[in-house]
Parts: structure tokens; C-alpha cells; sequence
């Protein structure tokens, strides 16, 4: 998506909003570009409701700025705004139809009625809504329930769309379908989209980048794959997927490898862009994924230089991938997460077995503990 | 499978023993005496007692039943405009003061649900809070404000608004002051009881699509709001029709309803019949606010 028509499109400015002697958000500051889907993930608490109210104008900061396409819109009230809401629970008027719906909004800016029907019908043509137009909300499924509500707010052309958990209510199958909707018609109109969710994997694959929030602060904007893979904090990393974590000190560096010992036996040459000072203590991250286990005395080499043995304590089959717990002492288990596209020998592997676990050199983090 | 049957015996018997009671009620406190009203209603006023002529005689000689049925009750209140007019009356009363009601109670109705919900149980209290004493204490109450030497005429002469006291009571006035402020409360709870169970989220989506908040409040909270209004509105006319109490004590003769009517021709004329008659035709146009009333509520269910 062509995200740099405008990459200060929408500026917020040391945002804080306090309620009473809470403070929901504390100084945030961003810009969001023109065209991108951007996410603010967080969870409950973590103040990134406040921040889309704010953004909406249902809320007004306690200070700071906020500045769409170089209009500052604090203190604005809602109906003023150039961004539109979808809400969670949709908010669909149950006392009009679908097409009264979608017309709401049009007829509030004045829009004739001979042009209201003529966008209204268009809208519910791009979202195959059309053989609805006559039902009430509570005669549509949840899924048409959502189109509808998507509708409401595209047919105003927003310049900014505010999706609130968009996918919170319908089920998995639904929700594939439908975020690649949204992801098209986004496209199609050239919509700046901001999502709000609490669900990583709904965040990680309609973003273009990602907000993480906590305790009401902004701590790490990124595209996914940067959060996934080069996590600026413990709580980054821990918060976005599935983490081994193991304390750890620095014994040294050796061939530009950071050599850190988690256990008596376990010691692991790691790679990593920030400098350790020899003797600090820390945390060690690895994603299971990275990991790969080998059978006692199979004929696969791991190539790898920190190969490590243990018994397997737990095997998990998931069809897509197999998850593996290996105890490789020290009181230290290792969970390992194996896509199942080998048709090899590691079918074969069982609770009990012994294993090599291959930790390749540029698979793990290490956080100041 | 007999003790099936025995078993679908048993239940259909349980359902039967629970509805029982509430149809035992309504047939014996309801439709019965419904019965003796209408049969009296078709009978001849006499002097004797009880004070009506019966409608079924048995002829001992010919050995049969003679039913006499006689309508001449009915005719009399359409052709006396006394009995029209009392009607009108009180449709008119009951109208207005639905409306006043309505008016006054919407916006309380609306500040009490939403209000903290913590402070609503007790805003709940205060508006029932009159209940705890008898109507017609309240209603006495209301002469003490109301007469030439009563309260509300001594602030207004203190305050300079009015140079001799007014003449509040024994006027239609008065009738409808005791009659709003009675039924006031009946109107703001089924109201109170919509507003809110309402999703404040309507409110937020019509503002984001661009509606001020007036306009929020026409489009979404006033239309969902209707069972309420109608629920409400109900509740005050149907008893405010047959009203009594209250234009007996605060206006006297000056005002003319169909409940004082009814009193009059029960108590001192002594003519039951006509009394019947007016009453079977009180519930007969009662009956169709019940039904639109019932509608809505099986609309409202579906």
C-alpha cells in the first residue's frame, strides 16, 4: 500500500488524557500515514480505547494536540470530524433498515435524498448487501450485521476510518474472510484505516504497522515482522507471540558471539546487534519456531554451532506443526515449535526420547534482566 | 411406556394446577362480577332491594323462563347529553393530562436513567416516595395549597405577582394540577424503565455520523423510546378516565367526568341500571387504548 502520499497525516501530539487522578494515556506522540492500516494493540487497560476516543472526538485530551490532514481537531465534537467509528458491538440503529442505515450519515451532512440512495445503493452493492436493503438489523447474521456497519461509515468517505475490534465478535472462519475484505476495500478507496484490538494475530495480518501499548504509553510502533523479530523490550517480545525465556549471564564474547551461560552445562553462543558487558546478568528470548529438535543418533546434522541434549517431557500435535517440551537440565525446559512439512523421521519422536535441540546462533535476544 | 403417558399425564396436569389460580382470579374478581354489571345494566330501575327489576323470571304456570333485556338504559345515555358530555370530559382531561404527564416526565424519566448508576436506586425512591401516603391525604393537601387563603396564592401576593388571590379550586384547573401530580410518577417509571436499558453506543454512532445532539435525540433515543411513551401513557389515561377522587375533591361541580357521573347515579339516585349502563360503556371505550396497549406489547415481544 502506498503509504507516503502523507506520512504526517495524522499527527498526535503529547497526547494525555486523565480521568480524575487516573491517567488513561500519558504523552503519546505519533504520526500515522496517509493510506496505511495502522494498529494499536494492547490490553485491557492499556489506554488504547482512550486514544481512538480521543481520536474520534468522544473524548477530549487533558493535553496535547491532535491534527488530521492539518486540521487540529481537539475539543471538536464528533459530528465534526473527518473519521469515522465502526464500533465492536457495531451500534447499528435497530429501528431502521439496512439502507436507512447506511443513508444516516449523508442525510446528517445534507446530502440530497436522490443522491443518498444512489451512494447508499452503490455501498451496498460493494458490500453485497443489496438483497438486504428492506431487513432491520436484528434479521441480518453478524457477518452482514458487520458489512452494514461498514458500510455506515465508508459511504461518508472518511478520511480516517477507526475500526474497533473489528473481528472481536464473529468466528474464525468469518474473520479470514472478512479482514481481507476490509484489507480490499481499504485499498480500493485509499481509506487510512486505525484499528484497536487486544488480538495479536488479528493486528499482526492486517497491519501495516503496529502500535504496542501499555499502562497508557505508546512502547514500540513498528511494521509486524519488525515487533516479531527485533522486539525493543522484554515486554515487546513477550507480548507478541510465544517466547522461551531463560535467565542468563554474560561469560564473554568469542568470534562476535556474546557466550551466555544459563545453566552448570548450558552455555550458548548468540548473536546479537547490541553490545554485553561481560558478567551482566540477563534474560535470553528464543521464539520456539527457531528451534529445531533431532533424534538420538539420526542421521541429520544440525547445522549449528550450540547443540544441546535433553529428553523430550511433552509432545503436542497440532497438524500444522508439532510442539515439543525438552528438559535439557539444569532444571531448564525448552519449548520447541516444529512446522510438520518434513514427512521425515521426527513423526517418530515421543515423550521420553532423547533429543538434540540445534539453538542456531542468531536465534535469540538478550534483555538486561 | 405407560409410565410415559403417566409422565406426560403428570405434566400437562402441573401446567394446568399452575395456570389455574391466576384464571380462578380473573374469573371470579373480574369477569363475574363483569357479569352481574352487564346483567344489571339491561335491567329496570325499581324501588325494592335490590334496586333493579331481574331479568329472568320463571312462569310458573306456562313452566318457562321469560328474559327481558332492555336496552332503554343505553339509549338514555346517548340521548341525554349530560352522559356524552361527562364522557367527553373525561376523555379530554385524561387526554390532556396524558400529554402534560408525557412532558414533564420524559425529561425526568431521561435524567434519572442517566444519572449515575449508582444515585438511580435512590432518585427511584424519591420519585415513589408520595406513594407512601394516601392519595387522598395528598389530594387534601393540594386544597390547602390551592384555596383563596392557601399557600401558593400567599407567595404569589407576597411576591407581588397578583394583587387578590386567585380562584384555584373548584376549578378544571385544579383537577388537572391533583391529577398530574398523582399519575406523574406512573408515566416517568415504564419511561425510566426504556431509557434505560438503552445502548449509549446509538448515541455515539449518530454523532460520529455526523448528527448535533439534538438531532441524536430525535433520530435514536425518542423513537426507541416509544413503548415507553405508549406503556406510560396507558397507565395514566385508563385510570385518569374513571377518575374519582381527585376532580371530586379539587373541583366540585365545575368539572364533569364520567367517574362522578357514575357515583351520582349509583349513590344518589339509586338507579343501578343506568350506573351499569354508564360503566359497561366507560369500558367499552377503555378498551380500545388497552388494545393498541396490547399490541404494542406483542410487537414489542416479537
Amino acid at each position: 500500500m502506498a503509504t507516503g502520499q502523507n506520512a504526517e497525516f495524522i499527527r498526535i501530539e503529547n497526547i494525555v488524557k486523565k480521568f480524575g487522578e487516573v491517567t488513561a494515556v500519558q504523552n503519546i506522540s505519533l504520526n500515522i500515514h496517509q493510506g496505511e492500516v495502522f494498529c494499536l494493540l494492547g490490553g485491557s487497560g492499556s489506554g488504547k480505547s482512550t486514544l481512538l476516543r480521543m481520536l474520534a472526538g468522544f473524548d477530549a485530551p487533558t493535553e496535547g494536540r491532535i491534527i488530521i490532514d492539518g486540521d487540529d481537531i481537539s475539543g471538536k465534537p464528533p459530528e465534526r470530524l473527518p473519521v469515522n467509528m465502526m464500533f465492536q458491538s457495531y451500534a447499528l440503529f435497530p429501528h431502521m433498515t439496512v439502507a436507512k442505515n447506511i443513508g444516516y450519515g449523508l442525510r446528517r451532512d445534507g446530502v440530497s435524498k436522490a443522491e443518498t440512495k444512489q451512494r447508499v445503493d452503490e455501498i451496498l452493492e460493494m458490500v453485497k448487501l443489496t438483497p438486504f436493503a428492506d431487513r432491520k438489523p436484528s434479521q441480518l447474521s453478524g457477518g452482514q450485521r458487520q458489512r452494514v456497519a461498514l458500510a455506515r461509515c465508508i459511504v461518508k468517505r472518511p478520511k480516517v476510518l477507526m475500526l474497533d475490534e473489528p473481528l472481536g465478535a464473529l468466528d474464525k472462519k468469518l474473520r479470514e474472510e472478512t479482514q481481507q475484505e476490509l484489507l480490499k476495500i481499504q485499498q480500493e478507496l485509499g481509506l487510512t484505516y486505525i484499528v484497536v484490538t487486544h488480538d495479536q494475530e488479528e493486528a499482526m495480518t492486517m497491519a501495516d504497522r503496529i502500535g504496542i501499548m501499555n499502562l497508557g504509553q505508546i512502547v514500540q510502533v513498528g511494521p509486524p515482522r519488525e515487533l516479531y523479530e527485533q522486539p525493543n523490550s522484554m515486554f515487546i517480545a513477550d507480548f507478541v507471540g510465544s517466547l522461551n525465556k531463560f535467565p542468563g549471564s554474560v561469560l564473554g564474547q568469542e568470534d562476535g558471539r556474546t557466550v551466555v551461560r544459563l545453566s552448570e552445562d548450558l552455555v550458548l553462543k548468540i548473536e546479537t546487534p547490541f553490545e554485553h558487558n561481560t558478567g551482566e546478568d540477563v534474560m535470553l528470548t528464543t521464539r520456539p519456531e527457531k528451534l529445531e529438535v533431532f533424534p538420538e543418533g539420526s542421521s541429520d546434522q544440525p547445522a549449528t554451532q550450540n547443540v544441546v541434549s535433553g529428553t523430550v517431557k511433552f509432545v503436542g500435535y497440532m497438524g500444522e506443526q508439532t510442539n515439543y517440551t525438552v528438559d535439557v537440565g539444569g532444571g531448564i525446559e525448552v519449548r520447541v515449535a516444529e512446522q510438520n512439512h518434513h514427512m521425515s523421521t521426527k513423526v517418530t519422536i515421543a515423550r521420553g526420547d532423547t533429543v538434540r535441540v540445534a539453538w542456531p546462533a542468531r536465534a535469540s535476544h538478550l534483555f538486561a534482566a | 411406556m405407560s409410565g410415559q403417558i403417566l409422565h406426560a399425564i403428570q405434566s400437562r396436569l402441573g401446567k394446568t394446577l399452575v395456570l389455574l389460580p391466576p384464571y380462578l382470579w380473573m374469573f371470579l374478581f373480574f369477569l363475574l362480577p363483569f357479569g352481574f354489571v352487564l346483567k344489571i345494566s339491561f335491567s329496570e330501575a325499581i324501588i325494592a332491594s335490590p334496586p333493579f327489576a331481574p331479568l329472568f323470571e320463571y312462569d310458573p304456570d306456562e313452566g318457562i323462563l321469560n328474559a327481558v333485556f332492555r336496552v332503554f338504559n343505553y339509549q338514555y345515555l346517548l340521548e341525554d347529553s349530560l352522559y356524552i358530555n361527562a364522557y367527553l370530559g373525561s376523555i379530554k382531561i385524561a387526554t390532556v393530562s396524558t400529554l402534560i404527564c408525557l412532558l414533564i416526565g420524559y425529561p425526568f424519566a431521561l435524567a434519572i436513567a442517566r444519572a449515575p448508576k449508582s444515585r438511580q436506586p435512590l432518585l427511584l425512591v424519591a420519585l415513589m416516595l408520595p406513594f407512601w401516603t394516601s392519595l387522598l391525604i395528598r389530594v387534601y393537601a393540594w386544597i390547602g395549597i390551592l384555596r383563596q387563603d392557601g399557600v401558593l396564592n400567599n407567595i404569589l401576593l407576597w411576591v407581588g405577582v397578583i394583587d387578590e388571590p386567585l380562584i384555584l379550586l373548584q376549578t378544571t384547573f385544579a383537577t388537572y394540577v391533583g391529577v398530574v401530580y398523582a399519575y406523574l410518577p406512573f408515566m416517568v417509571l415504564p419511561l425510566y424503565a426504556v431509557l434505560e436499558k438503552q445502548d449509549l453506543t446509538l448515541l455515539e454512532a449518530s454523532r460520529d455520523l455526523g448528527a448535533s445532539p439534538a438531532r441524536s435525540f430525535i433520530d435514536v433515543t425518542l423513537p426507541l423510546s416509544i413503548p415507553g411513551i405508549i406503556s406510560g401513557s396507558m397507565l395514566v389515561f385508563i385510570p385518569v378516565i374513571g377518575e374519582f377522587v381527585i376532580p371530586t375533591l379539587l373541583s366540585g361541580e365545575s368539572t364533569l367526568m364520567i367517574g362522578r357521573v357514575l357515583w351520582t347515579e349509583f349513590f344518589n339516585n339509586r338507579d343501578w341500571p343506568v350506573a351499569s349502563a354508564v360503566a359497561i360503556i366507560m369500558l367499552v371505550v377503555l378498551i380500545i387504548p388497552i388494545i393498541v396497549f396490547q399490541n404494542q406489547q406483542s410487537k414489542q415481544g416479537a
